[in-house]
């Protein structure tokens, strides 16, 4: 390889270098800064209602969470009795979100603790609908979350204070959730919030918001 | 080398260039420039929810043309939705695929029907953004701000 050869591939690859290294993950973001917070459950019976029949699971949404979430994704979830989380993402279209019987869930997730371990495509091609009606019958969670399992919010972080976890309060039937470790004071350090409000802006469903 | 032989060369290596310069320009012109370093492994298409190409939402950002079609495998809509975005979006209806137009002519409007093909910005429109695909991704590229800037008017920048 004679020299300007060479000078000329170290060049291309010094520019994909830097355009990869580029930071643009923000770019179009409007982020507001603030103390993020987790937006609280939705409450079955009050914001949601599940029925399913043969034709698939129609969950009626309160006037309100429609109103809200609109033309937006929301998740509807389960727990199979191997404890995996499994959840397929649909919109909201007229106040309802219907999953026909020939769906298949979009992710499973399994844990380490309560701590998010991996998020797969599910290899078993089960329909969804059997597996809420399942959880259901063996009184284990279910429910409609807002957490569409990107992990923008762990990925934007530039302190890496975001950790997807299951919510194992009674309200929150087993969703998962961003745990934010928050500063308190004028505390600073690593894995700590600084209030940026990029998590905020990335999350697509204001399951974190701004608090203040 | 034959004279002939060398004109050809010559030839192709310019038409190569003239279109990796025009794909250089274009990518600046969306203002995702990023998109370049893409090399389609399509390793983001394996966890889209929605079953899209999603490879296809980068080469819109490098050709700056959101007009492009994708597959999908995944999304549903309902038939009237589907005309109003695009006519001439490719939908399925009892195993037939055929264009959002026909299949309005023959169906009733309220009727969910798989959208098999539609264009990018019709993509990004209907799309969660819940990143699933930069999950995937092996250099870590932000596809998701590609969706979030298609999204409002479905025109980049």
């Amino acid at each position: 390889m004679d020299r300007g050869n060479f000078v000329t591939f170290i060049l291309i690859l010094v520019i994909m270098t830097a355009l990869v290294h580029l930071n643009m993950s923000s770019s179009g973001l409007n982020s507001i800064k603030g103390r993020p917070a987790v937006a609280p459950p939705f409450v079955i019976g009050e914001d949601y209602n599940i029925s399913i029949d043969e034709n698939g699971i129609i969950v009626y949404l309160s006037r309100e969470v429609a109103d809200r979430y609109n033309g937006i994704y929301l998740a509807v979830y389960a727990y199979d009795e191997d404890g995996k989380y499994i959840t397929k993402l649909k919109r909201v279209v007229n106040g309802k979100i219907f999953i026909s019987n020939s769906e298949s869930a979009d992710f499973e997730v399994t844990f380490d603790d309560n701590l998010v371990k991996d998020i797969e495509t599910p290899r078993s091609k089960e329909k969804f609908y059997k597996i809420v009606e399942d959880a259901m019958a063996n009184d284990r969670n279910y429910g409609l979350g807002r957490c569409l399992l990107g992990r923008q919010c762990e990925k934007i972080c530039p302190m890496r204070a975001i950790t997807l976890i299951r919510d194992d309060s009674i309200d929150g039937r087993g969703r998962i959730i961003p745990r934010i470790n928050l500063r308190n004071g004028k505390i600073f350090g690593d894995n700590l919030c600084i209030e940026d409000g990029l998590c905020s802006s990335v999350c697509p469903t204001s399951l974190i918001h701004l608090a203040r | 080398m034959e004279k002939k032989f060398r004109q050809v060369n010559v030839l192709t290596f310019v038409g190569i260039t003239v279109v990796m310069a025009t794909l250089v320009i274009t990518a600046f012109q969306s203002g995702h420039p990023w998109s370049l370093t893409c090399y389609q492994c399509r390793a983001c298409n394996l966890k889209c929810p929605l079953g899209y190409d999603v490879a296809k939402y980068v080469a819109a950002a490098y050709s700056n043309n959101p007009d492009i079609y994708m597959s999908a495998q995944n999304l549903q809509l309902r038939l009237k939705t589907a005309y109003e975005t695009d006519p001439n979006m490719i939908v399925e209806i009892d195993g037939n695929e055929m264009t959002a137009m026909e299949a309005h002519k023959k169906y009733p409007e309220d009727m969910m029907v798989y959208v098999r093909k539609l264009r990018v910005k019709d993509a990004a429109r209907f799309d969660p953004l819940e990143g699933a695909c930069e999950t995937t991704c092996p250099i870590g590229l932000p596809i998701t701000s590609i969706i979030r800037d298609l999204k409002e008017d479905g025109k980049f920048g």
